[in-house]
């Protein structure tokens, strides 16, 4: 009987069984070779002396990818200070004590590292996943390959400590200096994924093969396979490239070693290429990228006059220093292969802009209509609000210039009172809450009031600005978003009604539920109270 | 002469009589009230009738006339004030009266004070203006700010030489920069009094230069005043800076001789220059010789024989520091050619200075003088100083050889020191193209051989890689760090590889194994860095070095470099060097019959061509040296590939070089394959675009011109 290595493990620990500890770091026995290893903690020192685990990693590969010169500090912990309270600590060392410590901290919470003891608060079941060296932004893969040659199989451990995300959160509005930089050492960017704040880890190269893909200059792809040994139908590969966004090859290959030569009838400037193992159609490795045809980089030096020696040694004490300056250098990567005309760029450009947009669309989450097509946008706006009709929750419409009074009247007036009269039929039964940031003119009512009650009644209009008055004497607006929240959507509106005829407006689904939020939050305050955050008034 | 008599007329007597007083505060530094401005106070002072002061004051006012934003004394009354200070001043000597004469124009002044003055009021006057001049430089107000640069026109500007920089820099480093590129501050910042003050007081008495050195202790004071004498006496004496250099000369003396002695030089090689290329009558002679008559080579020659003779003039410790500034500022000081190659006159100038520094350390061995040396040598922003060290220990390596290990190891834990600092800045680098980079590793190598009795290269490059941030995870991590390593460690290979030679020439034993061990560490490293950092791997330099090497001392047989040709690990240039180095050795020692070389050449080619395949896969500077390669083995239909897939790349990265080398590859690749029309048309196109003219081809292309019109003719096509 074949059951994964993690289920397994996972089984093992609901039943309280004794399983084989080491062999949960590794999700694969495939790694015969010895296997060098680097673990990284990031800690964090807490008021109390109590050092945190912020994230820890482990990356594992084969021992002779690691190059002629073996590291002196193999097996010893080397500790770097980066401030802030915060240290990260690096190991290299064999796969095998790497895995060691990691189930010490499984089975304990803890890591000492030099007489420091490092707590971790880790959630046992471990997620598995890949993580692939692809350039594309597309790729659905949540983390990026931590091995520039290969792509990895991902074993995680997380942690769920919100306290420790708000930690990482304000350590990274005034980081360290060179925080970044030397962050690198860590081996995951976790400047960019504070979601994965108190994780633990662990990656192993999928390096039984190495693959790249190369575009020559003479119409033809190079598929390069390098490794100590391949099976027979072990592995397939499926190579692409395209031009302007046209597709012009897509092949599936078998995976040998050495060069395969594929010929093109067409220039490129998009490469990929992704391989599966055919055992169980994992895939392995995935790779695309764009070739760079041409890189532009502007300067602008300024420098104000300074009559000092300049010494050759750079030292600043004497120079006559000229006007500003500004300079272009131009990289073509191929001056000579058929430039990506000007024209031809921008007529795919229209049609990716239109494909993309048509696409948007058809999931209803992004939906443009241009200055002229007013109407529409309104349909749709009224269309959206009718759409969750049969929940009871309210309605949030946001707009710091949605205007009540209305009492110069434009053309554009009427077609906003058509608007608004049509969204009050839409919502009645249930509550509009509309947010705005404009205070309303003394004594001024909205025009709606002759209604009759029973159409108007569910419509509240709150105005929320900031206490006090700015320095030109005037009112300050609370907040400066467009948006409506209806029970099951969330939807940014990049313009106010009042600009919908000249600028057009965009409809913009979000998951993400911050502004539903922020609505709930902005509500919640207390009317015409001086301890609330901003000054709220109800106006209609 | 109307003009002059009017004033002569009208002005009262008393107003005449102070006119110096007007201009001499008028010329104070720094910039306080004009002349002009100073008019009505100082006649209201000194001028007792009311009426008469405001005639003068009208009347004096009217002597001056707008230019720009300032006041100055007409052209046509400039004499006649000249005349009124002078005889105002008559035997005052305080700051004002000196102050006052320099405002008069230069010639004029020195016409005037020769026919006013006796020789006993020069004399005094010179006195007086030396200390106006030396309370100057005290309060440092040498430099007026607003006539330079950016400053112009902006008066609220002071402008002054920090004294550490001069320090730091080195004097002979500061006289160089002045009179290469401190125009503005030697000839426009000096305020205009302080400049006529410098040119009355050398005109006058010229012998007074060496005091005013020593006593004005400014350096653009010092510049100006060197170029006031130099570009006087030098037409006529073009020796006359050298004798500035005395066993009693201050160091700013001592580098002004340099910097002029060398600027001489440089003048001699340029009339030379000028009369090959344009003949005696366009000649504008810098010195008293001219070509055919004199030798202008000889003397540029005893110039700087003898720039060294005189520096040997001062006690040892002073002249080794001298002698150290002087070599690390020579490359900047003489004219540096275009090449890559070592100019004639720095060679010279090389050789003199290290012979004089070795007899130092023959003779006066201690460790303050090489201090000194080192404190010298130092003055340059080049680590490369340590060659002239380098230099020194090895030609006192068997008469002194504790000594000459000394240095070795002084110029090792620079080199450390060296890197360490650079890999700190990511700005570690090496120009193979650079001359003085390439006698810098030489000189290092040097000194690791005599760094020891027993040198273990292996042990010496493992150790220092190893402390280098190359691994894989550094690769990965911090791609910047990991090629600055990589740079780091290529520059240490060079090293342990030049030390092989040096160590050759000690007579030392380096064992075979040891040198065939240490070509494939760099091997190695080579092709694990190129994985990482995305390049071919065929721009190391190391890496020939290391094919070369193993070729001369690693005593390879043929067997052992076929086995390079199938190294995945040995890409092109390195083969490239190895069969070339060992086609130089041969010719040299001319020991291998013909069969065993067609053998050897067959088998490689075979060997190599199979790696080569199409070539697709190598990028173009591998190509370049793939296309070397088959010239050297003759493999003609592997030529017409790489010719092919050389000319598949951007036309821009195809320089005279790479089409020389293409039309050699054409030539030999299609002799075997037959010659169509449009081959050859193309040849023929590409061999005018190359020699357009009838004949002609610069010198460092007639080599490869000659080659390939051979092959062209074997082919028949026209060369003509």
């Amino acid at each position: 009987m074949f059951v994964e290595l993690e289920e397994a493990t996972r089984w093992a620990r609901k039943w309280g069984l004794p399983f084989d500890t080491l062999a949960r770091i590794s999700a694969s026995s495939r790694h015969k070779t010895s296997r060098a290893a680097r673990m990284t903690v990031l800690e964090c020192t807490e008021s109390d002396g109590r050092a945190r685990n912020l994230f820890t990693m482990v990356r594992h590969r084969r021992q002779d990818a690691l190059g002629p010169w073996e590291s002196q500090d193999v097996e010893r912990w080397l500790m770097d200070d980066l401030g802030s309270g915060l240290r990260l600590h690096r190991l290299n060392a064999p796969l095998e004590k790497c895995q060691a410590l990691v189930d010490l901290i499984l089975d304990s919470g803890k890591l000492e590292i030099e007489g420091v003891e490092v707590t971790y608060a880790l959630h046992p079941n471990p997620r598995c996943h890949w993580a692939y060296r692809d350039e594309s932004p597309l790729s659905d893969a949540s983390v990026r390959s931590p091995f520039s040659k290969h792509s990895a199989e991902v074993i995680e451990y997380w942690s769920f400590e919100s306290d420790l995300r708000d930690r990482w959160l304000k350590v990274l509005d005034s980081p360290p200096d060179n925080l970044p930089t030397r962050l690198r050492c860590l081996g995951f960017r976790l400047d960019r994924r504070s979601d994965r704040v108190g994780n633990l880890m662990i990656t192993g190269a999928e390096d039984t093969i190495t693959c790249d893909l190369v575009a020559g200059h003479d119409h033809k792809l190079r598929f390069q396979v390098d490794g100590d040994e391949i099976l027979r139908d072990a592995y397939r590969a499926t190579v692409w490239a395209s031009h302007s966004g046209d597709e012009v090859i897509r092949r599936q290959i078998d995976v040998t070693l050495g060069q395969t030569v594929i010929d093109l009838t067409s220039d490129v400037d998009s490469v990929g290429f992704a391989i599966f193992r055919t055992l169980d159609a994992q895939c392995i490795d995935l790779m695309d990228a764009n070739l760079v045809m041409e890189m532009q980089v502007r300067g602008h030096i300024t420098s104000g006059p300074t009559l000092r020696f300049r010494n050759r040694q750079g030292r600043s004490d004497h120079a006559v220093v000229p006007a500003a300056t500004t300079f272009v250098t131009r990289v073509r990567s191929d001056e000579d292969s058929t430039e990506i005309d000007k024209g031809i760029r921008r007529w795919w450009l229209d049609r990716r802009l239109y494909q993309d947009e048509a696409e948007a669309r058809k999931e209803h989450s992004f939906v443009r209509f241009q200055p002229d097509e007013f109407d529409q946008a309104a349909q749709h706006l009224v269309h959206l609000v009718r759409l969750d009709s049969h929940k009871s929750d309210p309605l949030y419409l946001a707009d710091p210039y949605f205007p009540p009074y209305l009492e110069e009247k434009t053309s554009a007036d009427s077609m906003l009172v058509q608007l608004y009269l049509e969204l009050i039929g839409a919502t009645v039964g249930r509550q509009l809450r509309i947010l705005c940031s404009r205070k309303k003119q003394l004594g001024a009512q909205p025009w709606w009031v002759d209604f009759p009650k029973a159409l108007t009644n569910h419509i509240s209009v709150r105005t929320f600005t900031k206490h006090g008055l700015d320095k030109r004497g005037r009112v300050s607006p609370g907040f400066h978003d467009r948006y409506l929240i209806t029970p099951e959507r969330e939807v940014v509106i990049t313009n106010s009604f009042n600009g919908w005829e000249k600028q057009g407006v965009t409809f913009i689904t979000l998951k993400y539920g911050v502004y539903r939020t922020e609505a709930e939050k902005l509500w919640s305050m207390d009317l015409k109270s001086a301890g609330e955050p901003l000054f709220v008034e109800e106006i209609s | 002469m109307a003009a002059s008599a009017m004033i002569d007329t009208t002005l009262p007597e008393e107003a005449k009589a102070v006119i110096w007083r007007i201009s001499g505060e008028g010329e104070w530094p720094p910039n306080g009230p004009s002349a002009f401005d100073l008019i009505e106070r100082i006649i209201r002072s000194y001028v007792t009738s009311s009426d008469q002061q405001d005639l003068a004051i009208s009347s004096i006012r009217g002597w001056f006339e707008a230019s720009g934003a300032r006041m100055q004394v007409k052209p046509s009354v400039k004499e006649l004030v000249a005349t009124l200070i002078l005889d105002g001043i008559g035997g005052d000597r305080s700051p004002t009266a000196v102050w006052a004469v320099g405002s008069i124009e230069g010639d004029l002044a020195m016409r005037l004070i020769r026919s006013l003055w006796s020789q006993e009021e020069v004399d005094s006057f010179i006195d007086a203006a030396l200390s106006v001049l030396e309370n100057v430089c005290h309060r440092d107000e040498v430099l007026d700010g607003t006539r330079v640069g950016p400053y112009a026109g902006d008066e609220s500007h002071r402008a002054w030489i920090p004294r550490d920089a001069v320090r730091r820099e080195g004097r002979l480093e500061t006289f160089r920069h002045l009179h290469d590129r401190g125009f503005e501050l030697v000839f426009r910042a000096l305020h205009p009094s302080v400049r006529t003050l410098i040119g009355l007081i050398l005109e006058l008495e010229p012998e007074r230069f060496s005091s005013l050195v020593e006593r004005l202790d400014h350096p653009v004071m010092q510049a100006r005043a060197a170029y006031v004498l130099d570009s006087t006496i030098r037409a006529v004496d073009h020796r006359h800076s050298l004798r500035w250099i005395t066993e009693s000369s201050c160091d700013e003396l001592i580098a002004l001789a340099i910097v002029h002695t060398l600027k001489t030089v440089n003048r001699l090689d340029e009339d030379v220059s000028t009369y090959d290329r344009l003949g005696a009558d366009q000649c504008q002679w810098g010195t008293e010789l001219h070509a055919p008559k004199h030798d202008l080579n000889a003397a540029a020659l005893g110039l700087i024989n003898d720039l060294v003779g005189r520096l040997a003039l001062l006690e040892p410790i002073a002249c080794a520091r001298w002698v150290g500034e002087l070599l690390a500022d020579a490359p900047y000081l003489l004219n540096r050619g275009s090449g890559s190659e070592k100019p004639l006159r720095i060679k010279q100038l090389e050789q003199g200075g290290t012979e004089l520094l070795v007899r130092l350390v023959r003779q006066s061995w201690s460790d303050d003088l090489i201090a000194s040396m080192f404190e010298g040598l130092r003055l340059t922003p080049r680590e490369t100083w340590t060659r002239h060290v380098a230099e020194v220990a090895w030609e006192v390596r068997d008469s002194e050889p504790e000594q000459a290990t000394t240095l070795a190891l002084a110029i090792l834990g620079e080199h450390e020191r060296w890197m360490a600092d650079e890999l700190q800045r990511g700005h570690v680098y090496l120009n193979w193209n650079d001359w003085h980079d390439r006698e810098w590793i030489t000189g290092l190598g040097c000194a690791l051989a005599l760094s020891a009795t027993h040198v273990d290269l292996l042990e010496w490059i493992s150790t220092r890689c190893q402390a280098l941030s190359l691994s894989v995870w550094d690769a990965e991590e911090n791609y910047e760090a990991f090629s600055s390593a990589d740079r780091a460690a290529q520059n240490l290979f060079l090293v342990a590889l030049h030390a092989v030679s040096a160590l050759k020439h000690l007579a030392r034993t380096v064992d075979v194994s040891e040198v065939r061990s240490l070509v494939e560490l760099v091997r190695d490293h080579c092709y694990f860095v190129a994985l990482y950092l995305g390049k071919g791997g065929d721009d190391s330099i190391a890496l020939e070095h290391a094919a070369r090497s193993v070729v001369e001392f690693g005593e390879p047989s043929d067997r052992w470099l076929l086995e390079q040709t199938r190294s995945p690990k040995v890409g092109p240039r390195a083969l490239w060097a190895l069969i070339d180095q060992r086609n130089k050795k041969i010719e040299r020692e001319g020991r291998e019959g013909e069969g065993i070389q067609l053998t050897f050449v067959d088998e490689t080619t075979r060997s190599a061509s199979s790696r080569f395949g199409d070539g697709g896969l190598y990028d173009f500077d591998s190509l370049l040296y793939w296309g070397r390669l088959w010239l050297l083995l003759g493999a003609s239909e592997q030529a017409l590939h790489t010719a092919k897939a050389i000319l598949s790349f951007p036309a821009r990265l195809i320089h005279r070089g790479v089409e020389m080398l293409v039309l050699e590859l054409l030539a030999v690749g299609v002799d075997a394959q037959g010659l169509d029309q449009e081959t050859k048309d193309y040849m023929v196109s590409r061999y005018r675009k190359l020699w357009p003219a009838l004949g002609y081809a610069p010198e460092t292309e007639r080599e490869d011109r000659q080659r390939i019109d051979r092959l062209l003719e074997q082919l028949g096509i026209f060369t003509g």
